[in-house]
Order: C-alpha cells, then structure tokens, then sequence
C-alpha cells in the first residue's frame, strides 16, 4: 500500500471511530470529497461504504482517480506538513484531530494538488472564460459578450424596471448553442417572491422559437440530451437517484399552456421557490449533486430573482442580528461563487433599492470625508435617490453589478436604461433598453453617463407592443389550454391533463403585489411645467 | 556552536549547561551526548541536527533562520534599500506618495469600498512587475491570489496590450536595449504566462497555500509580487469563535511576514471596508478588525470624492501621510484627468 492510501486510510479510521462528531463530518464529505474520487454515498452515521470504495462499478471517471492519487504521492509531504499545523493550532479548541486532519486534507488537497502539479496562470484562463449572451446583440455588445461565467453579476433596479424580464430571457438565452452566444446548457431559476411568470417565459420562448424557425436555425442543438440518464450506469446510493432529482425538479415548462414536448424551451429552466436564506443553503448544497450530474443539458446558468427579499424579512435591526445577517450574505456568497467557479457558469442575482436621503450633516468621524452613500455617483430612477437594498456587506460579495432605471421622459414615456455601476471588465457606461412582447431588447443609440438627459427616438411602429409596464403584461389574451393527450375537442372535462394545467394557470393568476406609484417630479422643463399647472389648478 | 545560541527548549539547554557543555561540536555522537546530559537517544539526535555542519556565514543576505545572530549594520541595510526597486502603478502621483512605487520586502494593504479600483491596482502592479530590468522595473512574475472571483482575463489583456505598447515606446527612445531581445520577451502571451492564478474557495484553502507559498517560492525563485485579492472575503463568513478567526489571522500575517523577509518580494493585500457602530453613528472602517491593522507595514486607503478617486497613504514607516487622485481608464490605472486638465491651463 502507498504512503498516500495509507495516510488517507489512517485518516479515515480517525473519523469512523469518533462517532460523535461524524454528523457535522459527512455534510463536508458529501460536498467536498468528490475531487479525490469517492462519491459519498447516501451519508447515515454509520455507513461503511464511504471508506475506500473504490474498485466498484457506478464510480466515474477511473482515470482522474489515478491522477489524483499519483498527485498525492508527490504532495504527501506537504498534506502532513499543512494537517499538523492545523491540527496544532486548533486542538485546544476541543475539535477532534480526526475532524480537523479531514477538513485539512478534503478542503486543502485539491488547491495544494493543484498547486504543486499544475500551476495554473492567466494564460490558461483564457480559455475558460466565457459570457453568456442576455439574449439581444446590442446588450451583449454592451455588456462585452453578456453575463461572465464564473462570478457573480447584480442586476439592481426598482420594482418594474424589467429585471426579471432580463433574466427570463437569459434562462433562454443560454440554451442557444456556442456560436451564437448562449452556453448550450439549461438553467436554474430561484425565485423568492411567491410568483414565478410562467407565462411571460413562455411568451419569450414561443417568440424565440418562431423567429429561430424562420430563419432555419433549431432552437436545440442536440435533442439526444434531452432522454433521462440511464439510472444503472450510475452510483447506486439513494440520494443520487436521478429518477428522484427529476421528482424533486420543477420545470418551467410544466406548466405551460403551448405544450410543445421535448423541444420546448422552457423545459430546460429549471424553478425553484425559496423562502428564507437558511432554505437557500440548503438548497444550494442539494443542488450539488444536479450540478455534478446533469439531468438534460448541464446548468450554465443560476438566477436567484430577488436575493432582498429572502433578507429584508427575518432580521431585526440590532447589531447582534446585523452581524447574523452579514455572515449569511458572505456564506451564500461564498457557495454562488464557488459554483460558479467550479462548474463555470454564470450567477445573475436580482437586488431591490431603497430611498437614500441626502445627508442633512456630515458625519463627524467617515474615513477621510468619504460621503455616506460612498457610492462613485448617485443612483437616480423614477426621479428619486434610491441606494441598492442590502447596503455595504452585499456590495462586497458580488463581483458586478448593473443598475436599470426608469424614466418618465416627455408625456407619459418610459425612458428605460441599464447602466454599469461597477465591474471589472466594463466601463461605466449606460444603455437604452425596451421591453417587448420579444423580451428585452436594447436601443442602438446608447448615451454615456448621463441618466437624466433628453430622451432617446423611440420607435413609433406598432408592433412588437411595447409594454412599460408589468401590469400590463397581465392583460396578455389568455388561449384556452390544449392537453396533448386528447385533441381540444374531444378533450373530456375530467381530463388530469387539463386539471393540471388549469391549476398551475390559477397559481400563475394571482398578480404580484405592486406599491401604488404617484407621478414625481422629473427634472426638465416640462415636468416643471406641468407641476405649475397642476398648482394652477389647485388654487382655483 | 555555542550551547546558548542553539533554540533549544530552556529545560534542555539547562541541562546541557548542567553537564558542562558550553560549546558543541557537531561531530559528538548522540549516544555519548544522551548518556552524559541524562536525556533520550532521540532529544540528543535532535540537538545535534540543530548544530551547522557547514561555516555559514552568520550575515547572509536577510536570512531569518535562528542561526543569525550576527545581524547587519545599518550601513547595510540603507544601502539595500536605496538599490532596492519599486513596482510601479502607472499613476505619477500615486507613485510620489508611495515613494516610487509599491517597494519589496513590505506588505502593503489596499483597502476600500467597492468599485473603486482595488482589483484594478492589483492587476495593474501584477503587470508592471513583469516590465524589464533594463528599462527601470523588476522583471520578476507574480502570483494572484484570487479568493472572490474578481479576476477577470480579458482585463488582464487590456492592461497587458497598452503597458506593452508603453514599454516598447519608452525602449525605443533609449539606444542601450536590445530591441530583438526585448520583442521575444515582452508580449501578452509571456506577461500572461508569468502570472500565476490561484483561485480560492475557503478558509483552509486559503491558509493551505500560504502555507504552501513557501515551497512554490522555492520553485519558481523570479516571482516578485504577489497580490491577496480580498484577504477578507473568507473570513467574513460567520466564525462563531472570533479568538479562533484572530488567532488565524495573526498567524496568516505572520507567515506573510516572514516570507516577505526572506525573499526578495513585495505583498499586496486587498482588504474590504465594513461599517462599525460607534457613539455618533455608524463609521467606515477597514475589515477585519484592529489587530489585523498591525499585519500590514504600509496601508493605502482607496476611497471616492466628488466623483473622483483618492488614494491615501494612510500608514507607513518612513513616508509622510499623502493623498493623490488617480483614474482607472481602459489603459488600466492612470493619472486623474484634473490634472492633465489644470497642466494645459498652466
């Protein structure tokens, strides 16, 4: 037996012994010991198969087993160097040896095998670096390409300023094949506001689909993709079972009225609901095994619509809580990016605004005068000063982020706009967007860094409608649905089928909640005007 | 060897002292030495490795082994550090505060609010390390240490093309380069190729490869910088036990410390800002604390005015506080435009 397997069977009998502890031990197992090989199995306090199973079929890839075994060779003295300073550092804190030489070896082992083996430079990242296309040249020529793989992007805007909208049709987007920008892979959209617009999806992906027909593209690369994964060929354990993740899966496509079958796109969006941000942890942990083995096209793409709302309701204002609150975005943080990073693919999360005022005094003791938005400039949309929900913490945790903004330009037309407020990759420009029955589409005539200037030409023709607002998008002509088991008419009225998609129809109806919104003050002549007109009136 | 500059456990070398031994060979052998000192085979096995063999010299060029008791003279060390060269950030006037550039054998941390430039900074000096010896720069590589994601390539490539097209205008200008040589050595693929990526995903793994930083320093000896991208991030993540957090994160600058020490490199941390609660209301203030204040020897707080961006020197051992504006364009950091614009009115 090699120094290596004898190191690591050492290791693993130090953990099998102490049973106490193996409760909090198997979470990280099962998350993190998949580099050296070991798929951990369905993880119950004493399961004996987790300890080097390794000769029996259903493992994957042999061949990265063996290199990582003979990395470890070489590596083995470092891993004792690293675990006896971890251990020695830690013991007195009563955590057993067993735990801490674990943790040094699963957590550690693949970024000192890295390390030692390959050393990675940015030269090699270039090739890993991908976008993902948002779906409309013009904003992915803003954008540089899209969303980046691999970090974390913000959209921020207040309600009704088409965030949601974009990442829809991002969830589509990324289904696109290589050379046309999307990703060729399938998405996952958690939503945390009760509502989830089937419909509008649905909308987008017909329009999608119809304007990709005529022009002689198909939507899908490879239908193959699209059977379930043979349930043999893969590790037996239980909480593998891609049969079960299916179960647990909802897809958008469900519960769509136009059920087109295996080539309807939102078959490939796959929906989750999340309440609070413990729920989210956990989710993010089960979603490892659906990231590892992909149930259609692997996800490339992970939406979280409203990260705000699964913090603005559970915590108090006090600094204990405040403390609570700021760890949990650093911990969801931390698993977005490592996925991200990990599986490459591109995190958009959705974030709320709120008023800021201007600061009547200057603060006695900010570092070196800095202002208290400490923001490069100030966010301005509807008319108001807003500041991004989740303030300061939340802002370090993401790697980019966009602000979309609505104007009231002349008359009663939405101006909308997205503009950068920080990234790496891009300058702080801003663009013209509109939505449409299409989705999202940006206006070629972009203006740099100026949100409250003369408003752009907007396009006159009819058609596509343009709707300025959300509400409106509810007023969509509703077409009766079409079960694929009996044709309409002879479809009878206790059909499961139809019962189903008239249930799902009754969860879509209900509308979201929306603040009434008063008409405010913008600033330009006109407005000017009209408000003088409108005290004009009053004092009549 | 003298007995007393061994370092020996006190409850050792009192007993070595006890027996009569002064001075140590290190040809003794460690059964004689274990029968007349009254201690194990293997404690004299240990005393005896500790004995050079070999006549180092005691005043080696910076070594920090316990063996250096000699020390250097102040002469010296004013010597190495006027010869001492400094990395560039591309901005005249962030390079005056800084005395000519970021300069090795310091750790210095860039903290500020987000999007103000600290990721840009990084990069900018893992690029201009890599500008030749005979044109003013190190020469070296460097090493980014990536623990949020924030890195971006295609960045990196922005940066490179321009700070390649400046290095070879300046080079041009001075008769004494070798303008072949330098062509084959400066391009984007050779400057991309000397940054080395490591990407981070956890506490441990990012105190496993400081710890293992030492053993790559052996490895590849021309790096000259390495940039911490947010040595923060990780450690924000909820550490019930906060003795624990501190006790790692003195440990993790102690270590950076002595590498720094040892080897002829410049450290660049890059910390976040976090609000602190105090009598007047809420203050911006660097993370991780006051003790982590003491893990860095100089500090430039990077911060927004008015639109503009500041970089202040706000620690540093022998240059005066300073501020001076700066601007992150598509060429990378550059000076602020004011200036150019107050230089044309003149």
């Amino acid at each position: 037996m090699s120094e290596a397997d004898l190191l690591l069977t050492v290791v693993f009998v130090l953990i099998y012994t102490n049973t106490n502890k193996l409760g909090g031990i198997y979470e990280d197992v099962r998350a993190y010991s998949y580099p050296f090989g070991f798929t951990a199995r369905s993880c119950t306090h004493r399961d004996p198969r987790v300890i080097g199973d390794l000769g029996s079929p259903g493992f994957p890839q042999p061949s990265i087993l063996d290199r990582e075994r003979g990395l470890l060779k070489g590596v083995c003295g470092t891993i004792r160097g690293v675990l006896d300073v971890t251990a020695s550092e830690v013991a007195s804190d009563g955590l057993s040896i067993g735990q801490v030489s674990w943790q040094g070896l699963t957590l550690c082992g693949r970024q000192l095998v890295n390390s030692m083996a390959t050393v990675t430079t940015a030269r090699s990242l270039l090739k890993k670096s991908k976008k993902c296309s948002t779906g409309c040249r013009d904003l992915d020529s803003f954008l540089r390409g899209g969303f980046p793989c691999g970090s974390v992007t913000e959209l921020v805007g207040e309600s009704a300023s088409a965030k949601t909208q974009l990442c829809l049709q991002l969830s589509l987007a990324v289904q696109l094949p290589a050379s046309e920008g999307g990703l060729n892979g399938s998405s996952l959209y958690v939503y945390t506001e009760n509502y989830f617009p089937f419909r509008r999806l649905q909308e987008i992906a017909n329009h999608m689909v119809a304007t990709r027909r005529k022009e002689g593209r198909p939507f899908a690369s490879n239908d193959r993709s699209l059977r379930p994964l043979n349930v043999n060929t893969l590790a037996s354990g239980k909480s593998f079972c891609p049969v079960k993740a299916r179960r647990n899966l909802n897809t958008a496509g469900s519960a769509s009225m136009v059920c087109e079958g295996a080539s309807n796109p939102c078959n490939r969006v796959f929906v989750q609901g999340i309440q609070t941000a413990d729920n989210l942890l956990e989710y993010l942990d089960y979603l490892y095994t659906l990231l590892i083995h992909p149930f259609l096209l692997p996800v490339k793409v992970i939406v979280i619509d409203s990260i705000a709302a699964l913090f603005r309701s559970d915590f108090d204002n006090t600094a204990d809580e405040m403390k609570v609150r700021v760890s949990l975005y650093f911990q969801v943080a931390a698993k977005l990016k490592k996925y991200a990073e990990e599986f490459n693919l591109a995190v958009v999360v959705t974030n709320q605004v709120t008023d800021s005022f201007e600061p009547e005094m200057p603060l006695s003791k900010s570092l070196f005068g800095m202002s208290r938005t400490q923001d490069s400039e100030v966010l301005v949309t509807s008319g108001r000063r807003v500041a991004p929900a989740l303030a300061l913490s939340w802002t370090h945790c993401i790697n980019s982020r966009l602000f979309l903004s609505r104007s009231y330009g002349s008359g009663d037309l939405v101006r909308r706009s997205m503009r950068v407020v920080f990234a790496p990759h891009l300058p702080t420009e801003s663009c013209d967007f509109e939505v449409t029955s299409e989705g999202v589409r940006g206006l070629s005539m972009k203006l740099s860094s100026t949100i409250t200037g003369t408003p752009p030409k907007i396009r006159t023709d009819p058609s596509p409608t343009s709707y300025s607002d959300h509400r409106e998008l509810a007023r969509i002509p509703v077409t009766p649905p079409r079960c694929d088991l009996h044709s309409s008419d002879d479809c009878p009225s206790s059909c499961d089928r139809l019962f189903e998609i008239s249930q799902s129809q009754r969860v879509v109806e209900t509308p979201p909640f929306t603040p009434t919104r008063r008409k405010v003050d913008v600033i330009g002549e006109t407005a000017r005007k009209e408000t003088i007109t409108l005290q004009l009136k009053l004092f009549r | 060897m003298e007995v007393v500059t061994l370092p020996l456990p006190p409850s050792l070398r009192s007993k070595l002292q006890a027996a009569g031994y002064s001075t140590i060979d290190s040809n003794v052998s460690p059964v004689e030495l274990a029968r007349d000192v009254c201690i194990t085979h293997e404690e004299a096995l240990g005393i005896i490795k500790l004995i050079p063999t070999s006549n180092v010299s005691p005043c080696g060029t910076g070594a920090s082994s316990a063996l250096d008791f000699c020390g250097q003279n102040a002469w010296d060390l004013f010597r190495h550090e006027k010869a001492k060269r400094r990395i560039i950030t591309s901005c005249h006037d962030l390079d005056n505060i800084l005395g000519g550039g970021i300069c090795t054998k310091e750790v210095t941390e860039i903290c500020g609010v987000p999007g103000v430039g600290k990721t840009q900074l990084g990069i900018q000096l893992a690029v201009n390390v890599q500008i030749p010896a005979e044109l003013g720069g190190m020469g070296g590589h460097a090493i980014y240490i990536d623990t949020e994601g924030s890195f971006m390539v295609e960045r990196a490539v922005q940066m490179i093309e321009s700070s390649v097209v400046e290095i070879m205008r300046r080079a041009m200008l001075d008769p004494q380069v070798d303008m072949e040589a330098l062509k084959s050595e400066v391009n984007v693929d050779k400057f991309l190729s000397q940054i080395y990526y490591f990407r981070i995903h956890d506490v441990s793994e990012q105190v496993a490869v400081i710890n293992t930083l030492e053993k790559f320093m052996i490895e590849h000896g021309q790096v000259r910088l390495i940039v911490i991208d947010s040595v923060t991030f990780h450690f924000r993540q909820g550490f019930e036990d906060m003795a624990l957090r501190t006790r790692l994160l003195s440990s993790l600058s102690l270590k950076l410390m002595a590498l720094v020490q040892k080897h002829d490199l410049a450290i660049v941390l890059v910390n976040q800002v976090t609000n602190k609660i105090t009598q007047e209301g809420s203050e911006v203030v660097p993370a991780l604390g006051e003790s982590w204040s003491h893990a860095c020897t100089n500090r430039l707080i990077l911060y927004w005015r008015d639109g503009q961006r500041f970089a202040s020197l706000f620690k540093s051992p022998s240059l005066p506080t300073a501020t001076a504006a700066y601007e992150v364009s598509a060429k990378g950091i550059t000076d602020a435009f004011q200036t150019y614009k107050k230089a044309k009115y003149i």
